[in-house]
């Protein structure tokens, strides 16, 4: 038999997606710490949450990711994507790119793609969801109408989150996300 | 519902269907420990492009693959072998089916053969008990019959039969399913609609099975019309992926039927497919276990394939007659079915060799004088408006 007409074949790299995925992750990371800032039920739901907690979201295999978790004096900080030295308590997982893509690209929400099972988490449950709320809530923040729809279950309501709260908030957080 | 003294269900394989499906093929191969599949396919998948989808989903994986078999025509020892071969040479260690039954078969020759001190399956009676295989992953395409999930691999017209053989992860993912053959999605859908109640109507079943078949001919009688359309939703097609896969769990955990039995002794001493065959003989089966057997068709049969609405609105006494109405109906629509099996030209000494082997096996359920029956009226009589 002739093997080399069957010759390995190694797998090829998705270099664009990956580089928007690592965007999309390194805006939401920070803007995450940003929203610990200025948004109270953000701060409520980090308050609920371990002094050491520490969240990992990340694609399988290799990456991107991003962590976001308490520093010594319990500031919520997004500290990079290198997971090494660092005590992960919530380690989540996006099982590949293509997942992420669905995710980062809004065609599906976060609460969808957990349903088709795109997405695999190691550690608390309580935690988990708790990290869900904060997402819908930044995502709420940082999206316009439209896409924020796609992207959480249920857009917050006039009484959950009113324009005022809602636009300032937007210009918090976006000034926090790209400047310190 | 019936519930026996004592039953057992197995079922091994986990269905990961819809969208990006075979996205998590190397995440699943990562949870088995394995880093270097093999893929066994056909010339067909390849040229249907479903090769290069496939590489794609392993893109950024770090997954090598240790190589794409592509030559499997049909399953005999002699690829099996060449396939092992290449196995073990590239350090392979899962392996990933691609195709129709013939290369599901086939990877589950290459399995036995690789997990064993075998040269060849001549002895697998004896060591499918202590079968411990490596991890097999199925990707439905649109040549799948449902018989890929089963336990059982027919190779060079012999067949094994071990729940081992039964695929770990079956992937149905729509753009595996695209550009369908008419034919044979339809003899599939059939066939499998009719195994599926040939299990529900055996004295072992158990509710397992019930439930299992309930959906498989509910998946198939929905979608079986739509998906064998060459423009139509996929939705369509990943449901009849769905109900064929559903049904070959059901057909390994349940006794060979009769109509089983019989078309595939006539599929090998003629050479017709099992499913043709099957499809022929299946509505002259149904009629007779409705007219003539006491244990006649269960009512419930009518709310997977008609729906609830015609379920409540049809009198109980009516329900089993209404139910094999609309499956004959359903097989004169497909337009593909022939009416009998002399308009196959299948000599009559054939069909009577078969029926005497099948009548020591279901004499006892049919009585002799019922098996002949079935088995005449298959041959001439026509109770559907047959195909070609």
């Amino acid at each position: 038999m002739n093997i080399a007409k069957y010759p390995e074949i190694k797998s090829t790299s998705k270099r664009l997606k990956k580089i928007y995925v690592a965007i999309m992750l390194w805006i939401v990371g920070r803007a995450i710490a940003a929203a610990a800032k200025v948004d109270r039920e953000v701060k409520e739901e980090f308050k609920g949450l371990d002094d050491k907690f520490m969240m990992h979201l990340h694609v399988l295999p290799s990456g991107p990711g991003m962590i976001v978790g308490k520093d010594k004096n319990g500031k919520v900080k997004y500290m990079g994507w290198n997971p090494a030295g660092k005590k992960i308590t919530l380690d989540m997982k996006i099982k590949n790119i293509e997942a992420a893509m669905l995710m980062f690209t809004f065609q599906e929400s976060t609460c969808v793609a957990s349903a088709h099972n795109r997405l695999a988490v190691s550690g608390n449950v309580p935690d988990t969801m708790a990290f869900i709320r904060i997402l819908n809530i930044v995502e709420t923040y940082l999206l316009p109408k439209v896409i924020t729809s796609l992207a959480v279950k249920r857009y917050p309501k006039w009484s959950e989150m009113n324009p005022l709260r809602k636009h300032l908030g937007r210009i918090l957080i976006y000034i926090r996300t790209f400047t310190f | 519902m019936h519930i026996p003294e004592l039953f057992s269900f197995y079922n091994k394989t986990r269905i990961i269907s819809g969208k990006k499906a075979i996205e998590n093929i190397p995440f699943e191969l990562g949870n088995m420990n394995a880093c270097k599949p093999i893929v066994i396919t056909d010339k067909t998948s390849v040229k249907n492009g479903l090769i290069q989808t496939l590489l794609k989903a392993f893109a950024d994986s770090k997954i090598t693959i240790g190589a794409v078999y592509d030559d499997v025509t049909y399953p005999a020892i002699g690829i099996i072998k060449e396939i092992s071969q290449l196995f073990s040479a590239r350090g392979c260690d899962s392996i990933i089916a691609l195709g129709g039954e013939s290369v599901a078969y086939t990877a589950k020759g290459v399995n036995s053969l690789i997990c064993s001190d075998m040269e060849d399956l001549a002895n697998f009676d004896k060591i499918k008990e202590q079968l411990h295989l490596k991890p097999m992953f199925f990707i439905a395409s649109s040549f799948s019959s449902g018989k890929e999930t089963s336990a059982n691999a027919i190779i060079d017209g012999r067949i094994l039969k071990s729940s081992e053989f039964m695929p770990d992860i079956a992937f149905i993912d729509p753009r595996m399913l695209k550009s369908p053959n008419k034919e044979t999605t339809l003899f599939a859908g059939i066939r499998a609609i009719g195994t599926s109640i040939e299990a529900c109507s055996q004295l072992n079943c158990n509710p397992m099975i019930d439930s299992f078949a309930f959906s498989a001919i509910q998946l198939i009688a929905e979608n079986l019309f739509k998906a064998s359309k060459t423009i139509t939703c996929s939705k369509s097609r990943v449901g009849l992926a769905n109900g064929l896969a559903i049904s070959g769990i059901v057909a390994s955990n349940a006794e060979e039927g009769f109509c089983s039995y019989i078309s595939r002794s006539l599929s090998m001493s003629t050479g017709f497919s099992f499913d043709l065959l099957y499809c022929t003989i299946f509505p002259h089966f149904i009629e007779f276990k409705l007219k003539e057997t006491k244990s006649s068709i269960r009512e419930e049969l009518l709310l997977p394939i008609a729906g609830i609405d015609t379920y409540c609105s049809t009198d109980i006494k009516e329900r089993a007659d209404k139910a094999v109405e609309l499956l004959l109906d359903m097989i004169s629509e497909s337009k593909v079915v022939p009416p009998n099996l002399n308009s196959l030209k299948i000599p009559q000494y054939k069909v009577e060799a078969s029926l005497l082997d099948a009548e020591k096996i279901y004499g006892n359920q049919f009585s002799k004088n019922g098996c002949q029956k079935i088995v005449q009226s298959a041959f001439n009589s026509e109770i559907i408006k047959g195909g070609k």
